[in-house]
């Protein structure tokens, strides 16, 4: 602070001195420049911020080892008496260049965005959530233009003492934006005319592991939420600013949602749990998504005490424990493996970034099915029949049976090693207007909310566009608690109808006009969603349900 | 049975449950459905954590924190805690090893002793640690403690100058290093 009040002074008393025509120096011993004779010179430079990368053992931050990384296609402003008088974006190396006024003091100011527009097009922004979402820079003191052009390179420090943080934390947004930057380039490698919607990074030092308000920095952990990613900054507990494949993990579900489709509830997940198929899709894709960005399959999160603990995912990993369609770990293994130019393993095929881009943007976003590692795998291997036995061995080493696969999974045989199967198998249980009623079982064996079989999947046809009710009936326990929502396209159609709630013996209605075509829905035991997100909480439990589709 | 109806719904108790008075839960629909799409996070060990905060929330009171684990995977979880400077940790020091509560079981807390040197907001963080299947997870939390009138302005204060750009944008200027 006290710096940017010597700042401030210098530049106003600059600025009064050029105001009044250069008067004397005051006794000083830098002369006051001379006024502007009208002429231009160029300041140019380069913008750099320190990276820091992680200790490889200890997963933790090595600032050790901090290198200066270029700050590339950042707007850079150049500013005289308070106005913009140019601007430049930074190339690839960092380098910028702007023509100002001669002797006039002037402030290089490095923004943390990078916007293009046209084709193809993207905007991206670091802002702080915690202080009006202003968005960050960096800015050089007042420097004399004087008559002769003049390099002047910036560089965003990363405010580290040593032992902890002593100085402003500059070369956190700078870093932030350079992983986006390096997803937006990676787009564009593929889909040269991409148009890369607005991304905002939210990020401060106030922001903690603690959920709340998100304006005073209680954000709960680095997440992504309808365009915007919020990023922990909480020193010596948990900061992400610096993890690169944790940024980019959440930039891979804002791929998801601006590019392709996810039906993932997010929520807890770990590599190792066995997850709604929904949610391992997701979450698997964003570790995959990591690797495939910056080509290095190790996930690294620092945290702890002056940031020098983590943890480590290594997405070439095939051992996945618990693998399946459940898992994150699977899903994680199997995409990368498709990508990624090395074999290994059951990986014989490198197929890069474009066809696995087409499937995200093509036919993932239309499916009927609900997203996962079946919707993705079917429509892969139908672009790609060349590959077809290849990428079949690939997701058959993960316990899928690929061979014979489906959106609908109907020839899955992976049970989880459940107690009774049918808890988990068939994937979807198929409905038949006027067929009999078929009996699904919503469990919490392995955990609620959004684990496996807390939610099953339920799957019909619609000859014809009309009114239709799917309907579940509770069988036991007798206080049971069904819900329902309906989906074509992914897109929900039909919800329990709540004024049919009757206590014991309870018969639950999802009514609607559903148009021709295959429709999905989701039967499951409200206790064992909603579990962890409320206060006092009902106890989860297995529950069952006969569910049947009737035509109004 | 009667249906539950959820109307309280928060972001706040998913990462951090908390553990606050008796209240009905209500449910809505619409709740819910916005819930479940305000939820992602990024991957961590599968654990959660349950507060309570009592005590005396004034300067040289004394504040208790009382907190327990729930989860899958694991039965026990080591957490570090490192209340913020200025709330001082009364009792040991020490890691602590907590059981992890299961399925049906009922969760097993520790309470730890703090007493705050003056107004304002700190933060008790936690770095919990489980092993599973032979591989360490971890996963970062933090207690917010609030003791009497806290200057959110001051503690908010961003580390350079907020101010417009010259072009009608709000930024925090930040000093770059000059070479």
């Amino acid at each position: 602070m006290k710096d940017y009040l010597r700042i401030f002074l210098i530049f106003t008393g600059f600025m009064g001195l050029v105001a009044c025509g250069g008067g004397g120096g005051g006794g000083g011993s830098d002369p006051a420049p001379p006024p502007p004779s009208g002429g231009k010179i160029t300041i140019s430079g380069k913008a750099t911020y320190d990276n820091v990368p992680h200790n490889t053992t200890t997963n933790g931050l090595d600032f050790a080892a901090t290198t200066e990384s270029p700050i590339r296609g950042a707007t850079v402003e150049a500013v005289q008496g308070g106005s913009v008088v140019a601007t430049d974006v930074t190339d690839a190396n960092g380098d910028y260049s702007v023509e100002v006024n001669d002797n006039t003091a002037t402030i290089i100011r490095v923004k943390a965005e990078t916007v293009m527009t046209g084709s193809p097009s993207w905007d991206i922004s670091v802002v702080d959530n915690t202080n009006s979402k202003a968005l960050y820079s960096m800015e050089s003191s007042p420097t004399a233009s004087g008559t002769n052009d003049i390099t002047l390179d910036v560089n965003a420090g990363s405010g580290w003492g040593g032992s902890g943080y002593t100085g402003a934390r500059v070369a956190a947004p700078f870093h932030i934006l350079d992983r986006s930057y390096d997803v937006v380039q990676k787009i564009i490698g593929v889909d040269s005319d991409a148009n890369v919607p607005e991304l905002v990074l939210n990020w401060s030092v106030n922001n903690v592991p603690t959920s709340g308000d998100q304006t005073i920095g209680q954000i709960g952990t680095t997440f992504y939420q309808a365009g915007e990613i919020f990023v922990l900054g909480a020193e010596n507990t948990d900061t992400d600013e610096f993890d690169g494949h944790v940024l980019i993990h959440e930039a891979g579900h804002y791929f998801e949602d601006k590019f392709s489709r996810s039906d993932s509830l997010g929520g807890p997940h770990s590599t190792s749990e066995r997850l709604d198929m929904r949610v391992a899709f997701g979450e698997g894709f964003g570790n995959a998504w990591s690797g495939m960005i910056t080509d290095d399959p190790i996930y690294r999160d620092s945290l702890g005490a002056s940031q020098a603990s983590g943890f480590a995912i290594n997405v070439e990993t095939n051992a996945v424990t618990n693998p399946g369609w459940f898992s994150e770990g699977s899903v994680q293994s199997i995409l990368y493996d498709l990508y990624d130019s090395a074999d290994d393993g059951a990986d014989h095929v490198s197929l890069g970034l474009k066809p696995l881009y087409d499937v995200f943007t093509g036919p993932q976003v239309t499916t009927p099915a609900f997203t996962s590692i079946f919707t993705f795998i079917s429509y892969l291997k139908d672009a790609n029949a060349g590959d077809a036995a290849s990428i079949d061995v690939i997701v058959n080493a993960q316990d899928i049976n690929s061979t014979a696969i489906d959106i609908y999974a109907t020839n899955e045989t992976n049970d989880a090693g459940a107690p009774d199967p049918a808890d988990v198998l068939p994937v979807y249980t198929e409905l038949l207007l006027a067929g009999a009623k078929q009996t699904v079982c919503s469990v919490d064996d392995y955990g609620t909310w959004n684990k496996l079989s807390n939610i099953r999947y339920v799957r019909f046809d619609i000859p014809v566009a009309g009114s239709y009710t799917v309907r579940a009936t509770q069988i036991s326990p007798i206080s049971a608690d069904p819900d329902i929502r309906i989906f074509k396209d992914g897109v929900v159609v039909g919800l329990t109808d709540d004024g049919d709630d009757s206590g014991d013996g309870e018969i639950e209605n999802a009514t609607g006009n559903f148009e021709v075509g295959e429709h999905v829905a989701e039967v499951y035991e409200f206790n064992n969603f909603v579990g962890q997100l409320i206060n006092s909480p009902p106890p989860p439990r297995d529950a069952c349900f006969d569910v049947e589709i009737i035509a109004n | 049975m009667k249906k539950l109806i959820i109307t309280t719904m928060s972001v706040a108790l998913i990462s951090s449950g908390v553990w606050v008075g008796a209240q009905t839960p209500t449910k809505s629909d619409t709740a819910e459905r916005e819930q479940r799409v305000a939820s992602p996070g990024k991957p961590g060990a599968p654990i959660q954590l349950q507060y309570e905060v009592k005590g005396q929330l004034q300067t040289g009171g004394e504040v208790i924190v009382k907190l327990a684990f729930s989860g899958v995977g694991a039965d026990m979880v080591t957490a570090s805690v490192r209340p913020d400077p200025g709330l001082v940790r009364m009792d040991s020091a020490e890691d602590l090893r907590l059981p992890v509560q299961q399925k049906g079981g009922v969760a097993t807390g520790q309470e730890i002793r703090l007493i705050p040197e003056q107004d304002g907001i700190y933060y008790v963080n936690i770095f919990a640690s489980m092993m599973i299947n032979g591989e360490e997870q971890f996963k970062s939390f933090a207690i917010p403690v609030e003791v009497g009138q806290v200057d959110w302005a001051e503690h908010l204060k961003p580390q350079g100058d907020l101010k417009d750009d010259g072009l009608g944008n709000t930024i925090i200027a930040l000093p770059a290093t000059e070479k």
